[in-house]
């Protein structure tokens, strides 16, 4: 669903951020990227949306080039950033709907919203400005977001981040919903405990290279992903 | 070291004035640029004023009313102050993005509010320097230069800003305070700030008429010598080297400024509280469910809502489209009478035509919310980037915006001024035709200015909407444009063809000029809007 071919990105001449990366997702996945600060994972991230071009190397959103196709790869793709800064004078109603629009969902919004702000338990707020909205209410409507229409491929940066432990936990079943009927998700974290837990693939990434990827029993053995992690993913 | 206080001013200086945040070798080339761009527009500025000056000199050497230089040099830098400390008021004085962070560090509230008002100061000097130093340069060289006066000269330009910036910061304080509570906040908010203009443009139509009225040897109370008393008193100590007037200038322009500073300092945090945006929330009922729009429209509400939800951002990019309809009205209510000649009536009606022509050129190109559009997406760039939207669908509903609002200003103004000058139905289509074709084709030139030049750390919406280097360029061009116009005009035309015909022949140029742009934008503005990298 989600394949990267050997990406080389630099934002200034000469200095690589990253090196040759290639992985795969396929549907079903519940992919998780863990790597250092700084290591390259947001770039990575928005390379594969379509934010960041990228010198050398190719994506494929369900077997659509990024760079040939971009819009029909959008139209597949839901993307939630690390710092969920959202279009702050709409409402958080106003913004899912807004969202809905553009990928031309019709009615079958109305149910999916009341399902999915219940689950993360943000009804109540949605009637308020995003410009009043705490950090994790943003990261949840910008979750609904991505989650409302259907897509087929979901990538996430860092989403636990600022989620109560309500909200976590049920992100996760959601996550896990998700690529049990059929999609795909990849999602960088630092929580490792959550990636062992929840993933069934895993990749790591030190200073813009793929040390290890694979399954998630591949990669750690009786290890916990910790110390795999830490001993430098070897 | 520097002192903390000067940090802190220096800081929010650079925030003023920083262009975009590019790297390496562009960055210096951009920093360059704009300082350049700030020269261009200052010795204009200067220019302008100093060429007003000498005119106005002439004619007052000749009546022996030099003083009133001085206090047209004063009356100007005061409108322009007065201007300046509105708009800064809210989110630069109060309301900030950085209190919370200032008032997280261990500096000293009244640190903080000074250097904030120090700033402002600064920048108030800076507006002082354009509309007063022409003035008294020209009233030294025309009456004689005297110690006394170049010394009271440079203490009254110390003190006067301090008068303007108490008074208008009180009264939007006033305003913020009464409407906090009000659901139609933003809207009381434009409409109050357009009347606001509409004053000063009034009175600036009289000028003539104000400044005879201020006449330094016998002051009448009138209602205006009243209330610009300071503006008297600061203008008998330079031109009379009166030292009672100075002592008076001092005390009233510094204890106003001292009472507000002291305000602020002690209640700064409910000030602040004031001027933050708290909207209620509205109800939702999600059972019910919304309108299935098209992805353009969607777009469009968007940039729609963008627009209206922020009066700072409205009134700083769509000013010029308001101040249009308010110039027809003035215009055309003040229009001389000329009776009985027919010959006469005719050579009026083309003048009007004509300025009717200059007035829509140089008010709708002077504000232009696309020059700063794509800036003001700021940190949700992702968003449009992430969406399967196209770039036309993009700009295009950006520029649907941009002209849902300045057409009608256009058009309502045409009609004003048709009516007014009793134009022919030929005249009023070809001045409709201009105004559209203006609008065209600064709507697509601000968009390209701002897809060079983009900026995307602003803290505060102001850096991009009023300072930023493509709506910096924008307005020098427009000024440009209607500086052509005139000359052309009285250089070339005048006499040889009406004035409806050298429109004709501008709408031909605009056409022209519109199409190059659409040409461009369609080769090169996708791969533009590509490579912008946040
Ligand atoms: N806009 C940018 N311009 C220049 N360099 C950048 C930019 N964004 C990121 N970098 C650099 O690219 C490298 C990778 O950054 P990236 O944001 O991808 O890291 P990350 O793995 O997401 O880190 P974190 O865990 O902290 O989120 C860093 O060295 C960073 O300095
Ligand atoms: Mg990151």
């Amino acid at each position: 669903m989600l394949n990267i071919n050997n990406v080389h990105k630099s934002y200034k001449k000469g200095v690589e951020v990253l090196r040759g990366i290639s992985l795969n997702v396929e549907a079903g996945d519940l992919f998780a990227f863990v790597g250092q600060n700084g290591a390259g994972k947001t770039t990575l991230i928005k390379c594969c949306c379509g934010i960041h071009d990228f010198e050398q190397g190719e994506i494929l959103i369900d077997g659509v080039d990024i760079k040939k196709e971009p819009m029909r790869c959008k139209k597949n793709l839901a993307y939630v950033p690390d710092n969920p800064d959202m279009y702050s004078f709409l409402t958080g109603y106003g913004y899912i709907n807004f969202i809905c629009d553009v990928y031309g969902m019709g009615d079958e919004r109305k149910a999916r919203l009341e399902e999915l702000s219940r689950r993360l338990d943000i009804q109540k707020s949605l009637g308020l400005k995003i410009s009043e909205y705490s950090h994790g209410m943003k990261q949840k409507i910008a979750l609904i977001g991505a989650f409302i229409r259907n897509a087929k491929v979901l990538i996430f940066d860092e989403p636990f981040v600022g989620l109560d432990p309500f909200a976590s936990s049920e992100l996760k079943k959601m996550m896990r919903e998700f690529c049990d009927n059929g999609g795909c998700i990849f999602f960088s974290t630092h929580v490792l405990e959550v990636a062992e837990k929840l993933c069934n693939k895993v990749a790591i990434i030190k200073a813009g290279q793929i040390v290890a990827s694979g399954t998630m029993q591949d990669i750690k053995g009786d290890k916990s992903l910790e110390e795999v992690f830490l001993a430098g993913g070897e | 070291m520097k002192s903390v206080f000067w940090q802190l001013v220096s800081l929010n200086i650079k925030s003023n004035f920083t262009a975009n945040y590019t790297t390496g070798a562009r960055k210096k080339a951009s920093q360059t640029g704009t300082m350049v761009l700030y020269l261009v527009l200052v010795v204009y500025l200067l220019g302008v004023f100093g060429w007003t000056a000498y005119t106005m000199a002439q004619q007052y050497a000749s009546a022996n009313m030099t003083e009133l230089l001085v206090v047209a040099g004063l009356l100007y830098s005061l409108l322009f102050i007065v201007l300046n400390t509105i708009f800064s008021v809210n989110r630069y004085i109060l309301g900030a993005k950085d209190y919370d962070f200032l008032m997280s560090m261990p500096i000293k509230k009244s640190t903080i509010i000074l250097s904030k008002f120090a700033s402002l100061l600064l920048l108030c000097y800076a507006f002082e320097f354009l509309g007063l130093l022409p003035f008294l340069v020209m009233y030294f060289a025309f009456s004689g230069v005297t110690v006394l006066g170049i010394l009271f000269s440079i203490v009254a330009f110390i003190v006067f800003p301090l008068f303007p910036i108490a008074i208008s910061y009180l009264l939007w304080l006033f305003i913020g305070w009464i409407t906090q509570n009000l659901p139609q906040k933003q809207l009381i908010t434009i409409i109050f700030s357009v009347l606001l203009l509409f004053g000063i443009l009034y009175l600036s139509m009289y000028f003539n008429e104000l400044l005879t009225a201020f006449d330094l040897n016998n002051v009448n109370a009138s209602i205006a010598t009243v209330i610009l008393y300071p503006l008297i008193s600061t203008a008998q100590a330079i031109c009379f080297g009166n030292w009672l007037s100075l002592l008076w200038t001092i005390l009233i322009c510094v204890i106003p400024f001292v009472f507000v500073v002291f305000l602020t300092q002690r209640f700064y945090t409910g000030l602040n509280y004031i001027f933050v945006a708290h909207p209620k929330a509205k109800k939702v009922d999600i059972a019910k469910g919304q309108k299935v729009r098209s992805p353009f429209f969607a777009m469009y509400r968007k940039e729609m809502q963008c627009l209206v939800g922020a009066p700072m951002y409205m009134l700083n990019t769509c000013m010029g489209a308001i101040m249009l309809i308010v110039l027809s009205i003035i215009m055309g209510v003040t229009m001389q009478d000329v009776s009985g000649d027919v010959d006469a009536i005719n050579v009026l009606k083309d003048m009007n035509l004509f300025l009717s022509g200059f007035y829509i050129i140089l008010m709708l190109a002077m504000t232009n919310p696309m020059a700063s559009s794509i800036s003001l997406e700021g940190k949700t760039w992702w968003q449009l980037k992430s969406m399967p939207v196209s770039f036309n669908q993009i700009i295009w509903s950006k520029m649907l915006v941009y002209i849902t609002f300045f057409a009608p200003c256009a058009v309502i103004s045409v009609i004003i001024s048709c009516i007014c000058y009793g134009l022919s139905v030929w005249a009023g289509a070809v001045l409709l035709l201009l105004s559209m074709l203006v609008l065209l084709f600064f709507g697509l030139f601000g968009l390209v200015l701002n897809l060079k030049k983009y900026n995307f750390n602003w803290t505060n919406e102001i850096m991009v909407v009023k300072q930023g280097a493509p709506v910096m360029i924008n307005m020098l061009v427009a000024f440009a444009i209607a500086f052509l116009f005139l000359i052309l005009y009285f250089v070339l035309f005048m006499g040889l063809i009406s004035s409806l015909l050298y429109l004709g022949i501008i709408c031909i140029l605009f056409a022209i000029g519109t199409t190059i742009l659409l040409v461009y934008i369609n080769k090169n503005g996708k791969q533009l809007f590509d490579a912008i990298e946040c």
